[in-house]
């Protein structure tokens, strides 16, 4: 025990002094405080304004915590099926589990290392205050339980996911009968919940929300009872905080009991999922290029359908689309148009939820496919032009492009009574540019840093160029009303001529990129 | 033909390869030798257009970034160059078409050569680091290179495969293709080298033809120049 105390003292340690030996780190860590400190003390609105006095309903808040909290455990917990989740390193298994050590010892390290973790990885939240303040009047403690919601929900995801993994790893029956199971709970309350907000009358929205604080919905797996428990905490029901906070020991001392008692040997179960994790950290490291694949891909017919010189490049990316299972809309995608819409109806104004997919589409566009490219050899050593190559390259994106911006805005004909065909065809225009812009941003970014460089640096130049090159279109989106007093239909068509002129300058400014691999692997 | 002509290459002060000069013609086997970090693969790298230097390379007299040198080259890389969602077959499928070549059977004798052949259909993500090392090797040859790299060809490789690979810079010698090929494996190359070029910090501390070794072992070669001091080297050519 004194020497996992030892280990995890120096680890705490050494990542400080990581920091100090490394200023650039060090400062984006206090830069990303200053920004929560920021926002908290910026963030509140002014309450004496009269226009602000009123908060939206809370209840709308408590449904977007059910749904963040949903959402993470379905996300995490699929995981179990494919290579579970593992609270521990390349390094622990290799060192901690061949040493002469309790398994359940170090299965209580790697938990309370694992907990540690799934706090940092909340620490988004604490960025959301602004709006979340704005709009509900939430309080710093407020926000802090939501985070330590979110955290509790990934830490029961994970754990679920790696018993999931356990139980049906060796044996494909299994594996199809707890999915069953899985799917079958899901679906089951997406069912109640939509019947419920389908049957009898009312304002969709108000259902939806009203459906958030219905009791049977406390029963949804992990979120339903954080959500009560954080719900009740924040409204100072602290009998119903403390409760769920027994559940939540509840389920981790009977998680104990049955990886730790059922199945005292649990370091194979761990040992997929850290390798897969670690072999993903080290292709990083090695500027290789990672497949999100299924774990059983389905190989299908074979060959290439077509493709000579560049264009080969294309072929092959459809190809390893369709063995990913990747169609135009991938969850990430599905999940933006969800909520696109979901705002448009709840804010009632296009312009609001266009300008919402925007944003999410800057976090959601990828790199694509051309980005695993540059890690190979192949697009350098195959002898055709390198801009030819890069246009062949980028070309899967677009099909899924337009896919993901017609089931995004044709909703919007239908709820609008303003939106008509040519608006909601401007707006999937305006859609799509946006999304080249990005792309051109994205392929910017590999221009200047490739693909070495501090990923968390990385991320904050690729926004700020986001959102720098933006504003372009967002003035030229403006300047046809305030000028001319044109339509709404002209404005995001001049956003989406911008959008076109600058995300083709920014391809043609890095149509080299493919000439050495040097820029790409530094 | 192979001509690297006063080749630099520096990473910022770090100066990894330093006026590197060497040719290899048609139907020579070269071997690029030396300790880690000497800068064999930067060399290789320069070589193969992926990484930006100072001087000059031609391929069978065009520069190297040129297409027409790239279509004449043919580059195993150090760690296996495959893709996860593509079968074997696949592979060398795209490789000819992205090189507009067509399939003279050349496909099929490689997979057959390397038993590779029974796994056509397997995805690249499921070969061992053996198997995805042989089929790196089946696509830089698909295209009937007329100068090959090969870059630490035999990491992985089973004895089956180390055999067909070393009968294969057989044939490309034979056939006429110019063959440089950087190994740890010196036992490997022993007996079919034309000339050694061995490196130490950068740059070349011997040159050495197959003929002129004065009875020597590449091994013996080896050591005595990278660890015995200058007057090991006696009978180098240091360029």
């Amino acid at each position: 025990m004194s020497a996992l105390l030892f280990l995890t003292r120096k680890r705490l340690k050494n990542r400080c002094k990581e920091l100090v030996h490394h200023p650039g780190q060090l400062l984006l860590v206090l830069f990303g405080i200053a920004i929560v400190v920021m926002i908290i003390v910026v963030g509140p609105r002014n309450e004496t304004d009269p226009a602000f006095a009123l908060y939206r309903p809370r209840q709308e808040l408590n449904a977007i915590i059910f749904l963040l909290y949903a959402a993470v455990f379905v996300l995490t917990a699929k995981g179990g099926f494919v290579n579970g989740a593992s609270m521990f390193s390349m390094a622990d298994v290799n060192l901690l589990f061949t040493a002469p050590a309790k398994s359940r010892t170090l299965l209580f390290f790697g938990l309370f290392s694992q907990m540690g973790r799934s706090l940092l990885m909340g620490l988004m939240i604490l960025y959301q205050f602004g709006w979340a303040h704005q709009q509900y009047g939430i309080t710093v403690p407020e926000l802090l339980m939501v985070l330590l919601g979110y955290a509790i929900t990934v830490f029961l995801s994970q754990m679920l996911a790696m018993l999931i993994y356990s139980f049906t790893a060796a044996d494909d029956r299994r594996c199809r009968i707890v999915k069953a199971v899985f799917w079958g709970v899901i679906l089951a309350f997406a069912a109640a919940a939509a019947q419920k907000l389908l049957a009898g009358e009312g304002e969709l929205l108000t259902k939806a929300v009203a459906l958030a604080g219905e009791p049977w919905l406390r029963f949804f797996p992990v979120a339903g009872f954080v959500q009560f428990g954080v719900v009740g905490a924040m409204d100072g029901a602290w009998l119903t905080a403390l409760a769920m906070a027994g559940l939540f020991v509840l389920c981790i001392a009977l998680y104990l009991v049955a990886v730790s008692f059922l199945n005292d040997d649990f370091y194979e179960d761990v040992l997929k999922a850290t390798e897969v994790s670690f072999s993903a950290v080290t292709a990083r490291k090695e500027g290789k290029a990672q497949e999100l694949a299924p774990r059983n891909v389905k190989v299908g017919k074979t060959g290439l359908r077509g493709g000579a010189g560049a264009s080969a490049f294309y072929y092959k990316h459809l190809l390893e689309n369709r063995r990913s299972r990747f169609f135009a809309m991938d969850l990430g995608s599905l999940i933006i148009a969800v909520i696109t819409v979901a705002y448009a109806v709840f804010f009632k104004s296009y312009e609001t939820a266009f300008a919402m997919s925007a944003y999410m589409m800057m976090i959601n566009i990828g790199t694509g496919r051309w980005a695993k490219e540059l890690l190979l050899p192949y697009a350098y050593l195959v002898p055709e032009p390198p801009f030819k190559k890069l246009v062949f390259m980028m070309l899967e994106q677009f099909p899924a492009l337009v896919v993901q911006s017609l089931v995004t805005f044709i909703p919007f004909y239908f709820i609008f009574d303003e939106v008509d065909i040519p608006l909601a065809a401007m707006l999937c225009a305006a859609r799509i540019c946006f999304g080249w812009l990005f792309i051109g941003v994205n392929l910017l970014i590999q221009r200047i840093f490739g693909t070495g460089g501090n990923r968390s640096v990385i991320v904050i130049v690729y926004f700020l160029f986001c959102m720098l090159l933006s504003v372009p279109a967002v003035v030229a989106a403006v300047l046809p009303q305030a000028l001319f007093a044109q339509s709404i239909t002209v404005s995001f068509l001049a956003m989406s001529g911008v959008n076109l002129l600058l995300g083709t300058g920014l391809v043609f400014i890095c149509r080299n990129v493919l000439n050495d691999a040097q820029l790409n692997n530094r | 033909m192979l001509k690297v002509d006063h080749v630099t290459k520096k990473y910022g002060k770090l100066v990894a390869v330093n006026d590197v000069s060497f040719a290899i013609g048609g139907g020579e086997i070269a071997v690029l030798l030396g300790p880690n970090g000497a800068g064999k693969s930067t060399v290789i790298k320069c070589i193969t257009g992926l990484l930006r230097f100072d001087g000059e390379i031609l391929i069978d007299g065009e520069k190297n970034k040129s297409l027409e040198a790239k279509r004449r080259l043919g580059y195993v890389p150090e760690m296996p160059a495959v893709y996860d969602m593509l079968t074997v077959g696949e592979h060398l499928d795209f490789m000819l078409r992205a090189y507009k070549m067509d399939d003279d059977g050349t496909a099929q004798q490689l997979l057959q050569r390397f038993e590779l052949l029974d796994k056509k259909d397997k995805l690249g993500k499921e070969l061992s680091k053996g198997m995805q090392q042989k089929l790196s090797i089946c696509c830089a040859l698909v295209h009937r290179p007329t100068v090959v790299i090969f870059d630490e060809p035999m990491v992985g490789l089973d004895p089956h495969a180390i055999k067909q690979l070393k009968d294969m810079f057989r044939e490309l010698k034979a056939a006429g293709a110019t063959v440089l090929i950087s190994t740890h494996m010196l036992d490997s190359v022993e007996d079919y080298w034309d000339r050694a070029y061995i490196m130490k910090d950068g740059a070349f501390c011997a040159e050495k033809a197959a003929d002129d070794t004065d009875g020597q072992s590449l091994e013996d070669l080896f050591f005595a120049l990278t660890e015995g001091g200058a007057d090991a080297a006696e009978g180098g050519d240091p360029s």
